[in-house]
């Protein structure tokens, strides 16, 4: 470090030695965003594989082959890239940069849980190779318990990738609490980070849980405790509690960071301070409050007791309210402002768009007669799935084409940009939106087939699924391509006024050349530049 | 930081409070060691808590560290609160017939039981899938129109059934017929076939009954031969509405 | 090494103090609701079968499990009065006082190591392993599962804590410490006295039910 000139940028000098022992937060973000993306990639393989033995009846695979691949799909799309994505990659470069500071509070810490995350995702990627898991990403008692598979390697994985998440929000609560520059209040600060910090709460909360679950089902298998075993006298539901207890709370550790950025985008983007500043930064953390108390909603069906399907339903209803009170007012920032649309905001507003329709259909599954019915069909992958990637996904790429000049110091081509937002967004509801009348028609989810009824429906999903495809090989490709090729980035081409936009792009090593004094809030756009 | 002063008082506090813990530690062994109901658990959780509480504030320094640092920390408890307090509203108030019960393994006799009632009386739809089911296995030997003449039967002796000829060897009433078909017929080459559902079998039985123009009915000692009749009746007109745990965990594992 | 340097990212020794602090109360949040899990099955499973509890508490040993907390208790004594020693630049007392709980934590594991064999001998087991006669209950292999998973648990911390102390210990008698800075010492003692906090609970909850 000693030796580093902190007027250079952050990626100029050392080889691959100086990334693998860095301690600068930007270097490990941009590592985090390697390894994410690469299993993104891989998960996305395994999704298109799924969908592949899906367009027509009949069997392309085993059932077996099936079990897997689906069960690698979530395990590897959840653990491995949707949840550290945001707050591990991006969040890792932009946070210490947006209060103003020089770097995270713990910066080794920061390198080791990178490292604690790919040791995670090596034993993950070992269960797959030494035969797969089948039990679903849920992992289930008592079934995975007796799976012949390897959920040993899969689980552990998952334990050590819990403390790479543990370790990463507690640095980031740390760093918005003790390491803003003078000036920076708590109201002054961009509302990615009242995402980002709403979401490392819930990381420091709840990822223990997970972590004494996983070790209780390793116990389980090894040493048959029986605590979630009914042949040893203990109760499979309550390992279904636990798991939920870090699981629900876990789906807003990935969709919190995705409006954060969506707050970013839409406001910039309309030349407009925010509308309700304030309330989209307190839904943040109401969202991450209720997150803990609506878990019993995965579990209706489970033979849970009905006083607790009654707290759960009428509970998972109040997360509408802080979701909608975001939704308005992202949507009054854009009345009357002047929006200019280039590909992030193309992206935040199929956000809103596809959120919109993943939050509402997340009612009917929260009302208790309805999910009878809807439980564990393809509704219920439908709506997650427009709530995960039309909403973190969405996110995600917003933020990625929003923050890429800043963090190469190259733009991506935007005619190329719109082209794959829009096939992205075409195959996306090609995709999803006829799984909800599938589901809605009663074809259960985790089948290796249906029956002919569903066929047509589900040839129209698998197209859509290519549709994404090569939306996204298109954009790799660009983004790619513009690391060398791309016209060079001026600090700040979108005419934004958070910190980040007043420092050189790429930055250097220390960020700041001086430390900055605040004196504003993030979002002063005043009177219209003619 | 803090100064000597300051120290020096810590210095008396935590004598204090070390006494004070061992004091109490004393207290709740010794009531542990007396029967007083309910209260030997709330005796050992209060003092636990007072315990607890002393370490928290005087050893953890949790009393003169800023706020925030005391929020972060009682947070913790709020949140494992309310993990025990809506897993127990589950798990404390199942209503008692919906807990499953996880005693011995045993087959689902209600389930079969009653199951077999419903199907041992003759349908036409039940005939029409027994026709499909039959050309598919058994016309081989027993020929298309049920004569004994397919094309398999000629080689094998004796010569398969003809079921038009109104004659039975094991009898010919549902209950006797569905076991022939269970079962086979030991020393000829009517195979068992077992692997058909009981729902196929009885299709089956109902088809082959329809070809013979002897059909008997079925008599108290008929039907005891598939486990039906008078004192099962009983348990089959309550059939059970869900299997044993054990059961069905086993049948997942092996079905996968 | 003796004088410390402050992290570049920080103003102050003060701030770099604070924070440290803060990360470490938030690492404690995550060790209370780690054992958190195990104290949510033991009160579902004590609120469900209260006799069987009852009646396997007492195959423990109520006497180790009181000489236990007491020398827990003291090794958390001698733990304060280390951080204040150092924190009063008596760096000689604070080594002393650090060995001191040294020595209190192995003896809690040599105890800790007494009563596990033994119960393995009686074949006090948990889950499908347990074979012990005398309790008819036939749920009684939950009970001797939570009391390992916990107690082994709890013990692992006191082993983590053996390794700080002793990592601490040495950096003390090195001279790293004095008024000026003495993070480490005050951190470790704040998580040795969260294994004592739990311990606590612990014992009461297991040995003193029945």
């Amino acid at each position: 470090m000693s030796a580093t000139d902190h007027t250079k940028n952050y990626l100029q000098g050392g080889g691959l030695w100086s990334w693998l022992t860095t301690l600068d937060h930007k270097r490990i973000g941009v590592m985090y965003m390697i390894a994410t993306m690469f299993f993104f990639a891989i998960g996305g393989i395994f999704a298109l594989l799924v969908r592949l033995e899906l367009f027509k009846t009949g069997p392309l695979f085993s059932p077996d082959t099936y079990n897997k691949f689906f069960t690698l799909h979530g395990a590897i799309m959840v653990f491995m890239f949707i949840i550290p994505v945001i707050p591990a990659a991006l969040g890792n470069f932009f946070l210490p940069i947006q209060i103003g500071a020089k770097d995270v509070a713990f910066p080794r810490l920061n390198l080791l849980s990178w490292y604690i995350f790919m040791i995670g995702s090596f034993l993950l990627v070992l269960a797959v190779l030494s035969g797969g898991v089948d039990t679903g990403w849920t992992f289930y008692t008592p079934y995975s318990i007796r799976s012949a598979t390897s959920v040993i390697f899969a689980t552990l994985g998952v334990f050590i990738m819990g403390f790479s998440g543990i370790l990463t929000g507690l640095n980031f609560i740390v760093t918005i609490h003790k390491l803003r520059a003078p000036g920076m209040t708590f109201h002054r600060m961009p509302l990615f980070l009242w995402a980002i910090y709403a979401t490392a709460i819930i990381q420091v909360l709840a990822t223990p849980v997970i972590g004494i679950t996983t070790v209780l089902l390793v116990m389980e298998r090894v040493l048959h405790i029986g605590f979630f075993d009914p042949k040893l006298g203990g109760d499979p539901v309550l390992f279904q509690h636990f798991f939920w207890f870090y699981s629900h709370p876990a789906v807003y550790i990935m969709i919190l960071p995705g409006m954060g950025i969506v707050s970013e985008v839409i406001t910039v983007f309309s030349r407009k301070h925010i509308f309700g500043y304030h309330a989209i930064a307190y839904s943040s953390l109401a969202i991450a409050g209720i997150s803990f108390i609506v878990w019993g909603h995965h579990m209706f069906v489970s033979s849970q007791s009905p006083l607790a399907n009654f707290l759960f339903s009428l509970l998972t209803m109040l997360v509408a309210v802080p979701t909608a009170i975001k939704v308005f007012n992202w949507t009054a920032t854009m009345y009357r402002g002047s929006i200019w649309l280039q590909t992030p905001m193309l992206y935040a507003l199929a956000f809103i768009f596809l959120f919109t329709i993943g939050g509402l259909t997340g009612l009917f599954l929260a009302a208790l007669s309805v999910d009878v019915h809807l439980h564990d069909t393809y509704f219920v992958v439908a709506h997650f799935h427009y709530v995960m990637m039309g909403g973190t996904v969405m996110g995600l790429l917003a933020g990625l084409h929003y923050w890429w000049p800043k963090m190469f110091g190259r733009m991506y081509p935007e005619g190329w940009g719109k082209l794959s937002c829009s096939l992205i967004f075409i195959g996306f509801n090609l995709t999803f939106l006829t799984q909800f009348f599938l589901g809605k028609m009663g074809m259960p989810r985790r089948y290796h087939d249906y029956l002919p009824q569903y066929a047509p429906l589900n040839m129209a999903s698998t197209v859509g699924s290519w549709f994404i495809g090569a939306g996204f090989l298109i954009m790799f490709t660009y983004f790619i391509w513009s690391l060398f090729k791309g016209a060079k980035a001026p600090a700040n081409p979108w005419d934004a006024k958070t910190l980040e936009w007043t420092i050189e792009s790429p930055p250097t090593t220390h960020n700041f050349h001086k430390e900055p004094v605040v004196t504003t809030g993030p979002y002063e756009y005043g009177e219209v530049k003619i | 930081m803090a100064s000597k002063q300051h120290n020096a008082d810590h210095r008396k506090t935590y004598f204090v409070v070390w006494m004070m813990l061992l004091v109490f530690t004393v207290i709740t062994v010794w009531v542990s060691y007396h029967n007083y109901g309910v209260f030997n658990i709330v005796v050992a959780m209060g003092v636990a808590t007072v315990k607890a509480t002393l370490v928290c504030l005087f050893f953890m320094h949790l009393k003169y560290d800023n706020r925030l640092n005391q929020v972060v920390f009682v947070a913790s408890f709020v949140f494992l609160a309310i993990f025990v307090g809506l897993t127990a509203s589950d798990e404390l108030f199942r209503p008692v017939e919906a807990v499953a019960k996880v005693e011995a393994v045993r087959p689902p006799a209600g389930n079969q039981a009653a199951l077999m009632e419903k199907l041992r009386n003759s349908t036409p739809s039940l005939i029409a899938k027994g026709k499909e089911i039959y050309l598919s296995q058994c016309m081989a030997c027993h020929g298309a129109e049920g004569k004994g003449n397919g094309p398999a039967g000629a080689a094998l002796n004796p010569t398969p059934r003809d079921f038009t000829s109104g004659l039975w060897k094991q009898g010919g009433t549902p209950a006797q017929v569905f076991k022939t078909v269970s079962d086979g017929m030991a020393g000829t080459p009517m195979p068992p076939f077992e692997s058909l559902s009981v729902a196929d079998r009885w299709a089956l039985v109902h088809f082959i009954r329809s070809l013979s123009p002897n059909t008997p009915a079925d008599t108290p000692e008929t039907l005891k031969l598939i486990g039906l009749g008078e004192g099962v009746s009983a348990v089959s007109s309550q059939a059970l509405p869900e299997i044993p745990v054990d059961f069905a965990i086993d049948r997942m594992v092996k079905e996968k | 090494m003796t004088e410390h340097v402050v992290p570049d990212h920080f103003h102050s020794a003060e701030q770099a103090f604070e924070s440290s602090k803060l990360g470490l109360w938030l690492f404690l949040v995550t060790e209370i609701l780690l054992f958190g899990g195990l104290f949510v099955i033991y009160i579902i499973y004590r609120a469900m079968y209260p006799d069987m509890f009852h009646e396997a508490s007492r195959h423990l040993n109520r006497t180790l499990g009181f000489i236990n907390t007491l020398v827990l208790i003291c090794s958390s004594f001698t733990m304060a009065m280390a951080v204040n020693k150092t924190q009063n630049d008596r760096s000689n007392r604070a080594n002393q006082y650090l060995l001191l709980t040294l020595m209190f934590a192995a003896t809690f594991m040599v105890i800790k190591y007494f009563e596990y064999t033994h119960k393995f001998h009686e074949g006090l087991l948990p889950g499908a392993h347990f074979s012990f006669a005398e309790i008819t209950h036939p749920k009684a292999d939950l009970f001797f599962s939570l009391y390992f998973m916990m107690t082994g648990l709890h013990g692992i911390h006191v082993l983590v804590g053996i390794g700080l102390i002793l990592w601490v210990l040495v950096r003390s008698n090195r001279g790293d410490f004095g008024s000026r800075y003495s993070t480490p010492v005050e951190l470790t003692g704040i998580y040795w006295h969260l294994v004592d906090l739990i311990w606590i609970y612990l014992f009461p909850l297991l040995y003193l039910i029945g």
